[in-house]
């Protein structure tokens, strides 16, 4: 369609037909995930990238949360989202004066390719990505050891949205070269038009002439829009797939704050991806933006509990590779189990747990298991199992099925993929995998934290005997024991002396360190100043360097400058000569890296 | 003599860490250190530790430093009788401005002695590169010490031996406490020889561990003990001694003659005498005298 020389999308909302629900029916349908809102988005659009990575070994994933500019708003608004497309409410939202979206792009991928009608046969080993994900709802898993298995990810992006609408802009390889698909989709509520009802799912892009079909624009129209509505460029022939999420309702704090947020579900749940060691597997490199500005994404060794998680993958991907149990280097000892199922007779997975020292600034100590699909590594829940007695010590621990079982896991996830539900399972050895690792996890993980707390709990008791003895030392009638008691010289451990009246006293302040001339030197110095306005002291200072349990005083680490005479320069003599009442300064050089002690004492007769 | 020290690297402003006071934790909770250790046997771990309250943006202001998972704070305590330092490290994860986080500090059990010196630093853990000039950029650098408190550990206060035990680790009946005897006639000393175990898995056995409510059941433990000396003692192996000598200060002998007189008050040889001949009578006369009971009606 053309409208005042620019050509725009048509809009097609979904009527009513035989077995049809309505949109709301179609949010609620694949069920309420146990996560929040944020975390169901980074889940889901990373492993629909995920399994989209084809045979490429890197992809890269961004999530960019941007304020729409006037530009894209206008286009967005007569050239896209056109129609009445009632119960959405974007008319409202074209009347904001800011507009957020959350542009999420993966680029490397296969893009959402396949054919773009629902309605014909497709022969067995053509890709369905394009109709699976925008047209098809619930459809099943169909990459081996992929994580997405139900495509929710359509839905958590519909979620995310606050009017339901999302536009998609993928680049694939076709046939022909390098194709462009743009299409926007919303799911609302079910409306009537025209004394005809419809389901609340719309669609814009290409109608077809009989009016009952809806097709993406392809090539220069797509790649115009794109160009025009999304950040994230493709280069000349890089395929994969962005998705604008318009107006994201994830948090209820300002939108400004919801890259941190992403940040931290990233983190929480993509963790295996940020790993820096991932030899021999494919990459997934992370980005979160605001406004196109890449946000720090802290490092996994910043957080002793991710990097505990992350040392325990890494010893199931070495164990699982054929390599050795413990040769990684990780701070503390990982123990590793083989997880077997005795009837039939097969192995299931590996756990490996570590218990480390708790941060006593940490709201809640972690003590549960990350569980992890083979080949994806996406954390679909974290199970939680008891905590060491102990409370300076935690654990964590990884289970990942190994690939032969995989597909077992993989079919008992809910919608969301963040569990795995055994009962949910009609394949009886499928469901006998699932729970013999369920029931094997938590063996092992209890055997785990007992042995934890008995090696605090040693041979030496844990509750003190002092008040017992103390209750009962009436029966002892005056014999001495050990109880703390004052010491009988004096009433307080201070051995201050009294003061001694008109001795001058000294002050000594520190002066601002300056590099000295030598490179890993410091110059510092003291302001020396004898009490009182009047007379004269001979005073000495003795610049030391501290060490432990001591006191250096060897060139190697320390030189003397001397007092500082501002027309005559230093003067090295001890004692120095100062008049009472204004500061004299001393100087002397440190090494960088230690720490000065400065004693001064007033010599001579008043001493 | 006045005494300055100067770092070469930029310090924690104060209002950016505050060190609280330190505690002790026995088994009803926290208690103030003040000069001495109370309540503490030398045969368990204490932990002790304060609280550390930090305002993460002016931190790393202050110090120069850029992350605060590179900082650590270090709780020391300093025994310069035994010559041992016990030191923990607690790493600065998940720090919220402005609450106080416990840090905890476990004394090991048989190794410190007369007093310790406690105090808490906070350290450079991992230098970063990235630190703004004049920072700290050595692994320990001291960034912030509380002041540093010495306490007394032990002295010459009279103590029952005690020794507080899992009865069910040891595969003992679940019992509040046993009287462990193992001297080889009355001449022996009383505090080597005797020792109450106390079960630390009973509920009346904690009650007699724990401060606030040992005194509920002191009699009742007082009672069991001095029943059982006797009952040792009444065995005809020791009757040679009993009588017939006068016992040394801190003997078997000693205490359990000053027990008899002070709690029953006969003497020892008289309460063993009615133990054999009448030992329902002489149960009933411990229960008269001590009145076992006593604390659990107040």
């Amino acid at each position: 369609m053309t409208s005042r020389g620019e050509t725009t999308l048509d809009w097609f909302p979904k009527p009513y037909g035989l077995g049809d629900i309505d949109g709301a029916g179609l949010k609620g349908l694949l069920g309420t995930p146990n996560v929040n809102p944020a975390a169901v988005v980074v889940r889901e659009t990373a492993q629909n990238s995920w399994d989209a990575r084809g045979s490429a070994e890197r992809i890269d994933f961004t999530l960019n949360v941007r304020e729409l500019d006037s530009e894209a708003m206008r286009t967005l608004r007569n050239r896209v989202f056109v129609g009445p497309a009632p119960e959405l409410g974007l008319p409202t939202l074209w009347e904001r004066d800011s507009v957020w979206a959350l542009e999420v792009s993966d680029r490397g991928t296969t893009g959402l390719n396949g054919p773009v009608r629902n309605d014909v046969v497709v022969p067995k080993g053509i890709p369905t990505n394009f109709v699976d994900f925008v047209l098809n709802v619930g459809a099943p898993r169909d990459v081996h050891l992929g994580g997405g298995t139900y495509g929710f990810g359509k839905t958590a992006a519909y979620r995310a949205s606050g009017v339901g609408t999302v536009l998609i802009w993928s680049r694939i390889q076709g046939d022909k070269g390098i194709e462009s698909r743009l299409i926007g989709s919303a799911i609302g509520s079910s409306f009537e038009m025209n004394s005809k009802r419809y389901t609340g799912r719309h669609w814009w892009g290409y109608l077809s002439p009989d009016g009952k079909r809806i097709e993406p624009v392809t090539g220069t129209l797509a790649d115009e829009m794109g160009q025009k509505l999304f950040t994230a460029p493709f280069g000349p022939n890089e395929t994969g797939t962005s998705i604008l999420i318009l107006d994201p309702v994830l948090t209820d704090e300002p939108v400004e704050q919801l890259p941190k947020l992403l940040i931290s579900e990233v983190r929480a749940n993509l963790w295996p991806k940020l790993m820096d060691d991932q030899s021999g597997r494919d990459r997934m490199d992370i980005h979160v933006q605001l406004n196109g500005v890449d946000q720090a994404i802290d490092p996994i060794a910043s957080d002793s509990v991710l990097a505990a998680y992350a040392a325990c993958l890494s010893e199931i991907r070495t164990v699982q590779a054929g390599g050795i149990k413990g040769s990684g280097d990780f701070a503390w000892h990982i123990e590793t189990r083989e997880v077997w199922s005795k009837r039939p007779l097969k192995l299931l997975g590996h756990l490996a747990m570590v218990r480390f020292p708790v941060s006593p600034f940490q709201e809640k100590p972690r003590s549960s298991v990350a569980l992890m699909r083979n080949e994806a590594e996406l954390v679909v829940k974290y199970l939680e199992r008891p905590a060491i007695n102990k409370d300076t010590v935690q654990w964590v621990g990884v289970f990942k099925p190994v690939a032969a079982v995989d597909d077992s896991f993989a079919a008992s996830e809910p919608p969301a993929h963040d569990d795995w539900v055994p009962q949910s399972l009609t394949d009886r050895k499928m469901k006998t995998d699932v729970n013999v690792a369920f029931t094997r996890i938590k063996d092992e993980t209890a055997k785990f934290v007992r042995s934890s707390s008995r090696v605090d709990s040693s041979s030496v008791p844990t509750v003190s005997g002092a008040v017992a003895g103390a209750t009962l030392a009436g029966l002892l009638v005056g014999i001495e024991g050990t109880g703390a008691t004052m010491p009988k010289s004096s009433g307080t451990l201070s051995t201050r002396k009294g003061s001694r009246g008109a001795r001058p006293r000294l002050q000594m302040a520190p002066t601002e360190s300056v590099p000295a001339t030598e490179p890993g030197w410091m110059r510092m110095g003291v302001d020396v100043t004898v009490g009182g306005t009047r007379g004269r002291q001979l005073v000495e200072v003795t610049p030391t360097v501290g060490v432990e349990g001591g006191t250096d005083r060897g060139e190697d680490v320390i030189r003397i400058l001397g007092w500082l005479d501002p027309m005559e320069g230093y003067d090295e003599r001890q004692p120095h000569e100062l008049s009472a009442g204004s500061a004299h300064r001393f100087e002397f050089e440190v090494r960088e890296d230690l720490v000065a002690e400065i004693n001064a004492k007033i010599v001579g007769p008043d001493a | 003599m006045p005494k300055l020290r100067i770092f070469p690297y930029r310090r924690a402003d104060e209002a950016s860490i505050g060190f609280g006071a330190w505690w002790q934790q026995g088994l009803d909770g926290r208690r103030p250190i003040e000069t001495l250790i109370q309540n503490w046997d030398y045969a368990s771990d204490l932990m002790v530790g304060l609280g550390v309250s930090i305002e993460p943006s002016e931190l790393l202001r202050s110090t120069g430093q850029s992350r605060l998972e590179d900082l650590a704070i270090v709780l020391v305590a300093d025994c310069p009788a035994s010559s041992r330092r016990v030191v923990t490290t607690h790493r600065l994860e998940g720090v919220v401005a402005g609450k106080e986080a416990q840090l905890r500090l476990q004394l090991p059990a048989g190794v410190l002695a007369e007093k310790i010196r406690l105090s808490a630093h906070l350290i450079v853990e991992n230098p970063n590169k990235n630190a703004d000039v004049g920072a700290a950029k050595v692994k320990g650098a001291r960034l912030a010490s509380s002041d540093p408190q010495t306490v007394i550990l032990e002295g010459t206060a009279s103590r029952f031996p005690i020794d507080s035990v899992s009865f069910d680790a040891i595969g003992y009946p679940d019992v509040p406490w046993i009287l462990k005897a193992s001297f080889d006639d009355p001449r022996d000393n009383f505090m080597s020889t005797v020792r109450l175990w106390v079960n630390a898995d009973n509920a009346v056995g904690r009650m007699l561990l724990g401060s606030e409510t040992a005194q509920i059941v002191a009699n009742a433990a007082k009672e069991y003990v001095l029943r059982s000396i006797v009952s040792v003692l009444a065995d005809s192996q020791h009757r040679e001694f009993l009588g017939a000598e006068e016992f040394e200060e801190d003997s078997v002998g000693f205490v359990a003659e000053q027990m008899c007189e002070l709690y029953i008050g006969g003497s020892l040889v008289t309460a063993i005498d009615e133990y054999r001949s009448d030992p329902v009578g002489f149960g009933t006369r411990l229960m008269e005298k001590m009145d076992p009971y006593k604390g659990m009606l107040q």
